[in-house]
This record gives structure tokens, C-alpha cells and sequence, in this order.
């Protein structure tokens, strides 16, 4: 039998993705937290705190490990039983996924809006009640559950919400549950068989909105002393399916919530359709009602408890799996290998550079350079003088520099010789006696240095490089599942190439980049749970494609350019859909603070391209510069409804950085005769 | 640049999911090393469509060949059978005796010598299909040597088996199928001639079945889980592979260079034998059908040194 | 549950279609594909009837003229087919020898309609698809579909229970890895059985397939075995039978299950492969049918008249 790699590479540490796979031993085993008790993630939530909450994060942000690890079930495995838990915790995390109920069938079939909403009602409460007494049950001591007139005075109380009692009264806490669920599935019948029957009969409300809900939690506090400080939390996720209606009743049990009993929802940035309530429909107000938590962009602004958080995460995988066992938080970022930026790149650009040099052929930038100042400038000894001086052929990324101070520095006027030579001899000084010896100079080549190394690696018909563990924590931005995707296409591409990652030696550069790329591709084409997929992935592939010219062009406005201002009050509606549904998606993040505009005092929203995304476009994943869009383009470039318009404002806006209108607009004199001679006047 | 890349990104899912790790990267880069510009065109560009040949390679690994060969089974045999046994009765207690007598009726028989795949696929097919011992074969079991009238005879050595089953993992030119029936089975025939024979391969080409249909005893009581017909020749003129190439390809390489290097390895037989042209693999074997550049190997025969990706373990 | 009854239980088989096949009523779903059209028109029934699925978006001048077309504005499934069939609501009785050419309808209203039926007292009908006769390279099109929504299938919709600690998804795995990934996410709480399409209609097909799922964000590649499951996809009959097996499996490995999600995202054949099993073992169980809902989709799918099969269904 031929010899196969070994298995250790078949065992992909990071092929599990998100939270909801785990079973409840997992999401123990696997949470991993920053800090301690002060700074635990489970703070964000406050479970004891009877303010409800709306939990709210993208896809893999958190959120439901997060929820999950507040569930009845969860707090038992940290206890010797989930009695002691609740004691010790002082909370009891009823945890249900809203999807289970299924709400896509309370509509249609030939009934009204408002029939489906009070049978939604009623069979979500169900639902819910059914719920809490199932999560409470391991925590109920024989003495109670076996007594006789426990149960007689649990089933009393209980039932006293009932408008109408059974014919045949439930005896015991697993019988109620069982009642319970008998109305739930009689709701669920009569509701199936409408799409035939075309009728709703059968179906009673038999107590009121919230009756359930409240009441029972307050049954039982009163029943056993145990309970007496217990906050009953409903831990309720993924609302976001829910239609307008439906939101509202929940809306209404957060206005509503009494007694020891508090609501966390969890929900997608915009899954909350709704802040209106039933009936009069005022709706809950933010931070008297209810506290609002997006958990990704908290974890976003915390960066350093992140990047804990984020190797912890790694290294929990990696002992799940066995493998890298002698990795530590410290030491986990020499696992990657990274790119040298000695020297100002110097080794990483003669790579790029060397093998087509050997062949004599002149570097891209340059000839293009040569050939737009050929255009220009009628005698050829001066554009042959130009790029003899700018040229530094030790230090390419340097040499681009040169040519870069060049294109920003040119003006009508001046003269060109003379500039050239001033850069070569800042390059010269900079390499000779460091940053101070040519300060500007030097702040040129630390704001593009990024972009000018992408520009070469495009080029010489290679893509751009991301690298590093730290560039790993960037592109994932706060949101778990996006670091565990990297994770897991770097793996991949890295045993193929047949290293052995976190085992034996370094993972490669490009094992990285391929698998980044790898995970863009995913990021890209992960499913999303609305129709506006064309309308988002259009308008964020137009925003990448004027941050893309810029970052390539030859002289670009901005450095790392991924950020966009712009006043979404003034969009259109398709253009402020479509920002919505993209930040929705995460496809855009939203960054924390107003920016005032350069110029004046109107106050912009800054968005960013998800740096999960960049390696699509090969732009840059650092968040520097930011351009203003003004409303006409922010429409064209949103809205997708002109392809041609938006195309056309992207050129404008770029084609003054590219040779060589780049140089014809700063070098043709129309007025000085004097200068006539060095130009043809083309 | 970027056609490399999408055909790297292929076989890394390929190699993931399907081919069970026997085409990683270093694996890849020495085969492709074996193309050094033999056709004319350079060796970078050879290599470019060695690795879309490769990228159309069709593997089917352990698991897949045990799914195969159930599916042989249940739809090839059983469910048929079934069928016929359900219109004879609605009742289900019926049915299911019918079907075991049936099948107690039944036996299997793998074709080619016993240390050849088509046997030793017989032990996966039991397995997966939860068959007894009994319901198997061995060709030579099938007929006993008696005395009549002097003259040694071959009579059915079982007379109460009402079908005979030959299981088959390729069917290239049914030359197979030929040789048992014109061989084995005569004598069983001409004694029984109300015995079903049958003959079913995981894989057949559509002229090697049509040959079993039109030149064996087994007619039309014949099939193949997957049949592959003219368009998966790889230099066919219908080919599926040189349709709708992606930019960058060139039609004439494609076809020339399995054809140069192949000649290079199997003169009498660059594309693979019996003409298939098949790029085809499973878990067992390379069959000697594929295109002789995936599989062949220097100890075939001849000196040339040539690193294979999915290899032969031949038939000597 | 044994072997043969599961056999007895899912039904006739399927087979080729007779030449002289006759029926009274006969149903088919306009689309602009040459195997549908043709079917047609070559079908032996006293009365014929195009459907007019509005999700096509045909214009007026696109439908045929002379023959009766159902059609109706409703929206859901349900409504739609209540709707649209009322026009022939004294055809469909108790006795009708009905058959239907599933081959351009959409998948939920196939389903409904079996439900429809049964509920009619119609237990027996038939079924036919026709294949395409080569399917061609898709490009690799992204975004096939604009999801709206992933919900249950009309008449298909179970009890759920509350407790969702071992909740089961199976989907049957096609082409459209983005239909996949979009039930998944709905149902990101259940455990993943991956029902993939081997044998596929053609060989290449099958590992195709798996780099397409491979795209999917929340298919883990190394799953435990009773995770994964293999049935042909154009065969209801087997598409049932390993339904039946797998899910027995899971049951048998691991605690019961808690809810239990279908989805039949591959061919035709499939979906009505599923919905058999719903109608046979999962009525009034915590079980529904999902699917993932698109506003549009495509006029004219594959090339070329393939083979024709009938399917036989008794929902007894």
C-alpha cells in the first residue's frame, strides 16, 4: 500500500465552525474567556441584571456560544449539579432558538394577519413555558417533585392563569409539562391542516398574553425557598426571524417583564425589525427598557481582550485536537512565519523583482514612468536623466517611493531635475542615517509603504500578501467564527503543501495566503439569511473597486484605503437599503465615532470594507485612510441601479492618480512660454 | 497565473474530500516535474495542462467504491427483482418470501483471476450488502466433472441456483465478459437453459456493454452502475473534458500531451489500453484503461523514469 | 425495519416508460426545456394540462395556446396548487388513472401536490421525469438564487418539540451549494446528515458536486459516518429506502432524535423521494420539510431529451 501522509494532517483542529454544532459539554470545553471574573465575557451580558437585553452580532460573532454558555444545561456542567448552580450563580438561563417554533407558518393559508398573531402569541408562550419548566426540572429536589402537596399547590397557582381548566387535571410538574405541550401541539395541528382545511377551529387562547411567561417563574419562587433570589432569564435567539408583527409581541414582553424575570435576545445587527409594542404600538425605548449590546463591535473596540481572546481560542482548539502541545499564548504567533520588513522591505522586493530583472527587462513602474514623461517632455535626455536618478535599484520598494514623492511633489513649474534629484538624495540620507535624516521622506514611505508593496506584487503577476498572526486577528475583526475560518484554510493549504502547521515548523507565507484567500472566497459566498444578496455584494464590490484604484493607481489620494465617510441621511432609499443590509451582513462595519469631514462641520459615518473581504480585491486590511463620498456618488456606487454611471464615477475620481493624465495634469503649463521647450505641447 | 491557482485551488478540495491525501503538493509537483517540454511547448505551459488534466481526474476512493457497490446491488439486482416479485403479490408477508427464495437462489461471482480487483471487490460487495458466505461463488464451483457414458462431463454442480451473478469493476471492451461466456458458460446453458446469467461492472464503457449485449450469452441481462460513453475519451471528438475550456488552455496541447509522453511510456498504447482513454481512479487500482501518464511507473517494464500521481499495481 | 419490508414498503420502482402507456389525466410544468416540451407532446392521455408556475415569470406570449392552462396568482404553494387545480377538480377524483411529468415543477408544489392528492383519497398516481441528455459544464455561477426565505413545505409541517438538543438536518445535497448553505444557517442549532448524490446521473458529476459543497461554510468535512449518507438521485424509491436506513442509524447511535428537518436540495426524483418518506413515517411527528424560497428562477435548465422514467407511487 502506498505510503499516505500521516493522518495528522487529515484532523483539521479548525473544521468545526460555529457554536450551534457543539453539544453542551463543547460549548463548556471550548468557551474560553479573557481575564477574570471582573472581565469575563459573561459580563457583557449581565445575567443577573432584570434589565432586559437585545444581544445583537453578526454570523460567528459570539453570540450564541455566548447565550449557550448562560443555558440551564451549561451552568450544570460548571456545578456538581444545576441546584448548586443557580445558588452559586443566582440565575437560571432558560435558552431557546426561536427558529424552532417555525413562525414561517403562522401567515397565509386563508386567515388574517390578526388571527395569526394572537395563535403566534399563544403558541410561542407555550412554547416558552414549556421550556422553563424543562430547564428547571434537574433543579427541583425529589422532596419537591415527588410530594403530593407540592405539586397539588404548584398545579393550583399554575393553573389559576387558566381561563378554562382541564377535564382531567395535570397531577405533577412533568404532567403540567406535558399539558403544556398537548395545547402546544393541538395549536400545531389545527395550524397544519389550515393550508387544506382552509380553517382555524379548535384553537382557544386559554390564558392572557404574559400570564405564563411571568406568572410561573413567580409560582415558583414562592414554592421553594431555593428560588427565592433567582433571576429567571429568558435567553431567546434568533429573533430575527420573526416577522414585523410577531417582534412586536416580544417587544411587548420586554415593556411588560415583571417580577424575577428578565429576557436576553439575541438577534443579527439588523434582525430587529421593530421597536413597537402591541396595541397602542409606543415603542420600548433604549437604555430605560431595554440595553442594547453588539457584541462584535464591542469586542472590536476592546482590542487587546480580543487578541487574548483570539489565541486562547487557537490554542483550545489546538489541545482539542491534540496537536501543537507546545504552543503557549506567547509563542503562538512564531508559528506563522511572516514577511521580513527589514531593511524597507529590501529582501521581499528584490524576491518580487529579481528573476524578471535578470532577464534585463526594465522594472514595470519605471518603464511605465519613462513612457508617460516621453509623452510629455519633447527631449529625451531629460526623461532618460529622470529615471536614472529615481532609479534605486537595491531597494525597489524604495525606488517606488522615489517615484511616488515624485508624482506627489510635481507641480506646473517646477523643475523636474532638480526634484529628482532632492528624492534621491532623501533616499540616499534615509538609508544612511534612519527616519530623522528625512522626516517627510520617510512619512511617505511609512503611509504607502503597504500599498506600494501590494502594487509590486500585482505587477510581477503575484498577489498581494497577508501574513502573521496579528494580520489574522485584524482580518477577523472580533468575530470568533471568521478566525476559526482563516484557521482553517490556512490549515488545509498548509498540509497540502505538505507541512505539518503547529506541529513541526512554520506555516508558511503562502500557506497563508492562499488559505486567506481561501476564507475570503467563504466570507464572500456565506449565505445570508434575506434576498438582498445582489444588492449588497453589488454595492460593496463598488466600494472595493474605487478603494482597489486608488490603492494601484500611481499615486494614490490615500494609503490603505478601506474606509469610506459618507452622510447616509442624504442616500437614496436602494442606496440606504443596500448600506443597511451590507452592514447587516458585516460586509461593512460600521466605526465607532463620527468623523467630521476635512473640510467642514457635517457630521459623516465611517464605514469599513470588511477586511475579511480585502484579499478579494487585494486592498488593504488596516484601517488608515478614508475618503468623503458625496451623495451623487455614494447613490451610484450603492444603489447598482446605473453599473455604467458608477463605473464612470470611479474613473473620474481616479484617473488624475494614473499615469499619465497623473502627470499631464500637473506638468503642462498653459500659460508659461518659458517652459515651452521641454514640451511639445501634447 | 490565476488559471494555476483555481486548478491548485481544485485539487486541494479534490484531494481533501475525495482522493483521500494521495494528491498533495509535494505528490503534485513531482509529477508535474515529469513534463519538461517534450511537446514543443514549454515546460511551464506542458505543466499547465498537465494539472487540468489532472483536475478532471475522476477518483472514486474506499468509501465511494463500497457505496458503488451497494448501489450495484440494490439497483442493479435487487430492486429490479423486486419488482418483478411485487406484481406477482400485495402482501407483504408473501413478498418477503418470495424475495428470499429468490435470492437463496442467487449466487455471485466476482470475474478474473482471484488475486485480480474484480475478486477481491466480492468481499466489500458481502459486506456492504450484508450477504452471506453461501450466496458466493467461485467459477470453478460451478459445474461438477462426472462420468456419462464414458466421457468426462461438466454438469451444473448446483442445479437448484436459478442465476448466476459475475460482478465486474471495469467493463473497457467486455472482452471479459466475452471470454466467460464463450469459456464458462456453454455447458451450464445448454443444461439449464432456463438459468438467468448476468453480468454487471461498478464501471463500463457504452462500446464494451454494447459488445456484451450483442456477442455474449448474458444479451441484455447486463449493466453498470456508471456507463461512460464516448464523450469521456479524452481526445474523443465529443469529450467533455475539451469543451468549454477555461482561457489560457489550448486544445491541440491538451490532446498532444498525453499522447508525446504517453507514447514516451507504452509505445503500443500511449493513451491507456483497449483505446478508453479513461481518466479515471479508485481506491484499489489505477486501471490500465486511464491515460498511462497518471499511472505509470518504472517498474512496468520499460527504463523511463517517470513519477506517477495515482498509481498502477499491475496485472503481471 | 427489515430489508424487504422497507422494499415492500417504498413501493412499484421505477422503469423505463412502456410505449403503450396511457393515462386520463395528465399534468406537466411549462418550461422552455426541449425535454419537457416534448414529453408532452408525445404522452397518451384523454385530457393534458400545462401548469403555469409563476415563478418562471413567463409573459403571455411565452405560454402554449392550445392546450388548458392552470394557473392562479396565489402565492404559497398550497394556495397555488388549491387554486390552480380547482379548474379540474372533477377530474381529480378517487379512481383516476393521473399522471404527472415532474420534470419542470417546483419542488414544493410537488410535494404539496402528493399531499393534496392523498388527502383526495388519490393514493396511487404516477410519476415521470425525463433527464437531460448531457449535463453540460455549468460555469461556476456564484448565486444561482435570491433566497427570500427558508420555511416549511405546505403540508409538510410537523409538531415540533421544544427541546432542540438533538435536533437532525438532512439535506440532500445538488449542484447549488448556495441553497445549501442557506438551510443550514436556518437551521445552524441541528445536527448535519449529508445525503449526497452517488451514484450521480453522470460520473463526473459526483466529485463535482463535492467541490461545490465543500463551499459551504457549515459542511464539516470529517463527519462521523452515520453523518453521511449516499443514494442515487434519480430514484425515489432509493432515495426512500436510504432515508429509512439512515435515519434508523442515528436513532440507533445516538439519542432520539428531537426534531427532524428535510430538505431535498438535488434533483426531482429526490424531493419526491423525500416527501414519500414524510407521507409513510412522519405525519404527526415532531418532522417537517424545509426549503430554501427564491422569487425567480431559471426558464430553461439543461440540454437535450434524455432518458424517460415512470414512477409508480401508492401512498397507501
Amino acid at each position: 500500500m502506498r505510503s499516505v501522509t500521516t493522518d495528522l494532517h487529515r484532523n483539521n483542529p479548525f473544521d468545526l465552525t460555529k457554536a450551534s454544532d457543539y453539544s453542551d459539554e463543547q460549548v463548556k470545553e471550548y468557551w474560553v474567556d479573557v481575564g477574570d471574573a471582573q472581565k469575563s465575557l459573561v459580563t457583557f451580558i449581565k445575567p443577573t441584571s432584570l434589565v432586559p437585553m437585545f444581544l445583537l452580532g453578526g454570523k460567528g460573532s459570539g453570540k450564541t456560544h455566548l447565550m449557550r454558555y448562560c443555558s440551564s444545561a451549561v451552568q450544570e456542567l460548571r456545578h456538581s449539579n444545576l441546584r448548586t448552580a443557580i445558588a452559586q450563580e443566582k440565575y437560571l438561563g432558560v435558552y431557546s432558538i426561536a427558529d424552532g417554533l417555525n413562525v414561517h407558518r403562522f401567515s397565509g393559508k386563508g386567515q388574517t394577519d390578526e388571527t395569526w398573531q394572537s395563535i403566534f402569541a399563544y403558541s410561542f408562550e407555550l412554547w416558552l413555558a414549556a421550556n422553563l419548566l424543562s430547564s428547571l426540572r434537574p433543579a427541583l429536589a425529589d422532596d419537591e417533585l415527588k410530594s403530593a402537596a407540592w405539586s397539588e399547590a404548584l398545579i393550583k397557582h399554575v393553573l389559576q392563569f387558566f381561563h378554562v381548566k382541564p377535564e382531567t387535571l395535570p397531577r405533577n410538574f412533568d404532567e403540567l409539562i406535558e399539558y403544556l405541550s398537548t395545547l402546544r401541539t393541538a395549536v400545531d395541528v389545527a395550524v397544519n391542516n389550515s393550508a387544506i382545511t382552509r380553517q382555524l377551529t379548535g384553537i382557544t387562547v386559554l390564558f392572557n398574553p404574559g400570564d405564563l411567561v411571568f406568572g410561573i417563574p413567580s409560582v415558583l419562587t414562592q414554592l421553594c425557598a431555593a428560588f427565592q433570589k433567582t433571576v429567571f432569564v429568558y435567553l431567546i435567539d434568533e429573533v430575527e426571524n420573526f416577522t414585523e408583527q410577531q417582534q412586536r409581541f416580544l417587544n411587548t414582553l420586554v415593556r411588560y417583564r415583571k417580577g424575577n424575570v428578565t429576557l436576553r435576545i439575541g438577534a443579527r445587527l439588523y434582525g430587529v425589525k421593530t421597536e413597537a409594542t402591541l396595541g397602542s404600538g409606543e415603542p420600548i425605548k433604549r437604555d430605560a427598557e431595554y440595553e442594547r449590546l453588539v457584541l462584535d463591535a464591542r469586542l472590536r473596540e476592546e482590542a487587546s481582550q480580543y487578541e487574548t481572546l483570539a489565541a486562547r481560542l487557537v490554542l483550545r482548539r489546538l489541545q482539542a485536537a491534540h496537536a501543537g502541545t507546545n504552543i503557549s499564548e506567547q509563542s503562538l504567533p512564531e508559528a506563522f512565519a511572516e514577511l521580513s520588513t527589514e531593511n524597507f522591505h529590501q529582501k521581499i522586493a528584490l524576491d518580487i523583482v529579481s528573476s524578471r530583472d535578470a532577464t534585463g527587462v526594465e522594472r514595470p513602474h519605471l518603464a511605465r514612468f519613462r513612457d508617460a514623461a516621453a509623452g510629455l517632455i519633447a527631449d529625451k535626455s531629460i526623461v532618460e536623466a529622470l529615471v536614472e536618478t529615481l532609479r534605486l535599484p537595491e531597494h525597489p520598494l524604495l525606488e517606488k517611493v522615489n517615484l511616488l514623492a515624485f508624482y506627489k511633489r510635481i507641480s506646473r513649474g517646477v523643475d523636474v531635475l532638480a526634484l529628482a534629484r532632492t528624492i534621491e538624495q532623501d533616499a540616499a540620507a534615509l538609508l544612511k542615517s534612519g527616519a530623522a535624516a528625512a522626516p517627510d521622506y520617510y512619512d511617505l514611505y511609512s503611509h504607502f509603504s503597504s500599498d506600494l508593496l501590494a502594487q509590486l506584487y500585482r505587477d510581477y503577476g503575484r498577489k498581494p500578501v497577508y501574513a502573521g498572526f496579528k494580520t489574522l486577528v485584524r482580518l477577523s475583526q472580533g468575530v470568533p467564527r471568521n478566525l476559526l475560518s482563516l484557521l482553517k484554510h490556512i490549515h488545509r493549504r498548509s498540509s497540502f503543501g505538505g507541512e505539518a502547521p503547529f506541529v513541526r515548523g512554520k506555516i508558511s507565507v503562502e500557506a497563508q495566503v492562499h488559505g486567506i484567500y481561501d476564507a475570503t472566497e467563504w466570507f464572500w459566498e456565506d449565505a445570508q439569511p434575506d434576498e438582498h444578496g445582489s444588492l449588497v455584494r453589488n454595492a460593496v464590490e463598488q466600494f472595493a473597486t474605487l478603494a482597489r484604484s486608488i490603492r494601484y493607481s500611481d499615486s494614490p489620494s490615500e494609503c490603505d484605503l478601506c474606509c469610506f465617510l459618507i452622510n447616509p441621511e442624504t442616500l437614496e432609499n436602494m442606496s440606504a437599503q443596500a448600506l443597511k443590509m451590507a452592514e447587516n451582513w458585516s460586509f461593512l462595519l460600521r466605526v465607532k465615532g463620527n468623523s467630521g469631514a476635512k473640510n467642514d462641520d457635517r457630521v459623516l459615518t465611517k464605514y469599513q470594507i470588511n477586511p475579511m473581504l480585502a484579499a478579494r480585491w487585494g486592498i488593504s486590511e488596516s484601517r488608515r485612510g478614508a475618503i468623503e463620498l458625496k451623495k451623487e456618488v455614494a447613490d451610484l456606487l450603492l444603489s447598482g441601479a446605473d453599473p455604467a454611471g458608477a463605473q464612470q464615477a470611479i474613473t473620474a475620481r481616479t484617473e488624475t492618480m494614473y499615469l499619465p493624465r497623473l502627470l499631464e495634469a500637473n506638468l503642462v503649463a498653459r500659460t508659461n512660454p518659458g517652459q515651452a521647450s521641454l514640451f511639445d505641447g501634447n | 497565473m490565476e488559471l494555476w491557482d483555481a486548478l491548485i485551488t481544485r485539487l486541494v478540495t479534490l484531494d481533501e474530500r475525495v482522493w483521500e491525501g494521495k494528491a498533495s503538493g509535494p505528490a503534485v509537483s513531482s509529477w508535474l516535474d515529469n513534463f519538461s517540454g517534450r511537446t514543443g511547448a514549454t515546460a511551464d505551459l506542458e505543466r499547465l495542462h498537465a494539472l487540468y488534466i489532472l483536475s478532471q481526474f475522476m477518483y472514486f476512493g474506499s468509501q465511494e467504491i463500497r457505496v458503488l457497490l451497494r448501489a450495484l446491488y440494490r439497483e442493479l439486482f435487487l430492486l429490479p427483482l423486486a419488482q418483478r416479485v411485487r406484481a406477482e403479490t400485495s402482501d407483504t408477508a408473501e413478498f418477503c418470501k418470495r424475495m428470499e427464495e429468490e435470492r437463496s437462489a442467487t449466487r455471485f461471482l466476482g470475474v478474473g483471476n482471484p488475486s485480480e480487483s474484480g475478486v477481491h471487490l466480492l468481499y466489500y460487495f458481502r459486506q456492504e450488502n450484508g450477504l452471506s458466505k453461501g450466496a458466493f461463488l467461485d467459477s470453478a464451483q460451478i459445474y461438477d466433472l462426472t462420468d456419462v457414458g464414458g466421457q468426462r462431463k461438466r454438469v451444473p454442480r448446483h442445479p437448484q441456483v436459478k442465476r448466476y451473478v459475475f460482478l465486474d469493476d471495469i467493463c473497457g471492451s467486455g472482452e471479459t465478459a466475452i471470454r466467460y461466456s464463450n469459456n464458462l458458460l456453454p455447458e451450464l446453458l445448454a443444461e439449464q437453459p432456463e438459468v438467468e446469467v448476468w453480468y454487471f461492472a461498478l464501471f463500463a464503457t457504452s462500446d464494451g456493454l454494447r459488445r456484451v449485449v450483442n456477442g455474449t450469452v448474458f444479451g441484455t441481462c447486463c449493466g453498470a452502475v456508471y456507463e461512460l460513453d464516448e464523450t469521456y475519451k479524452w481526445t474523443g471528438l465529443k469529450s467533455r473534458y475539451l469543451s468549454a475550456l477555461p482561457d489560457g488552455l489550448h486544445r491541440s496541447l491538451l490532446t498532444a500531451l498525453p499522447l508525446t509522453y504517453g507514447s514516451m511510456l507504452i509505445p503500443g498504447h500511449p493513451l491507456g489500453y483497449q483505446e478508453s482513454e479513461l481518466l479515471l481512479g479508485f481506491s484499489h487500482n489505477t486501471p490500465d484503461n486511464t491515460l498511462p501518464i497518471i499511472w505509470f511507473e518504472q517498474e512496468h517494464g520499460t527504463s523511463t523514469t517517470w513519477y506517477p500521481i495515482f498509481k498502477r499495481y499491475p496485472k503481471v | 425495519m427489515a430489508t424487504d419490508e422497507i422494499l415492500f414498503q417504498a413501493g412499484p420502482g421505477k422503469r423505463s416508460i412502456p410505449d403503450d402507456y396511457s393515462c386520463d389525466v395528465f399534468i406537466s410544468a411549462f418550461n422552455l426545456s426541449e425535454r419537457v416540451g416534448k414529453t408532452f407532446g408525445k404522452i397518451n392521455a384523454a385530457r393534458k394540462f400545462w401548469l403555469i408556475h409563476n415563478e418562471y415569470g413567463f409573459s403571455d406570449s411565452e405560454l402554449p395556446t392550445n392546450t388548458s392552462l392552470l394557473r392562479s396568482t396565489e402565492l404559497a404553494e398550497a394556495d397555488f396548487m388549491i387554486d390552480a387545480l380547482e379548474q379540474i377538480e372533477s377530474d381529480l377524483t378517487p379512481g383516476v388513472r393521473l399522471c404527472i411529468d415532474m420534470t419542470g415543477f417546483m419542488r414544493p408544489h410537488l410535494m404539496f401536490l402528493m399531499h393534496l392528492l392523498r388527502t383526495r383519497q388519490i393514493g396511487t398516481f404516477d410519476f415521470i421525469y425525463t433527464e437531460p441528455s448531457q449535463y453540460t459544464r455549468k460555469a461556476e455561477t456564484v448565486f444561482s438564487s435570491d433566497v427570500v426565505e427558508v420555511r416549511q413545505v405546505n403540508g409538510y409541517e410537523g409538531t415540533h418539540s421544544v427541546d432542540m438538543s438533538a435536533d437532525v438536518l438532512v439535506v440532500g445535497a445538488g449542484y447549488d451549494h448556495d441553497l445549501i448553505g442557506h438551510v443550514i444557517a436556518n437551521k445552524s442549532s441541528a445536527r448535519l446528515l449529508q445525503l449526497l448524490s452517488l451514484p450521480s446521473l453522470s460520473a463526473d458529476m459526483y466529485q463535482e458536486s463535492l467541490t461545490r459543497l465543500h463551499r459551504v461554510a457549515d459542511a464539516p468535512v470529517k463527519v462521523p459516518d452515520e453523518q453521511l449518507a449516499y443514494a442515487s438521485a434519480s430514484d425515489p424509491f432509493v432515495t426512500y429506502i436510504v432515508l429509512v436506513e439512515s435515519l434508523q442509524k442515528i436513532a440507533s447511535r445516538s439519542r432520539q432524535i428531537s426534531n427532524l428537518y428535510l430538505s431535498p436540495l438535488a434533483t426531482k426524483p429526490q424531493a419526491v423521494g423525500f416527501a414519500l418518506y414524510y407521507l409513510k413515517h412522519l405525519v404527526g411527528k415532531p418532522a417537517s420539510i424545509i426549503f430554501p424560497y427564491a422569487t425567480r428562477y431559471s426558464k430553461e435548465t439543461s440540454k437535450g431529451v434524455g432518458r424517460t422514467w415512470l414512477y409508480e407511487l401508492s401512498l397507501g
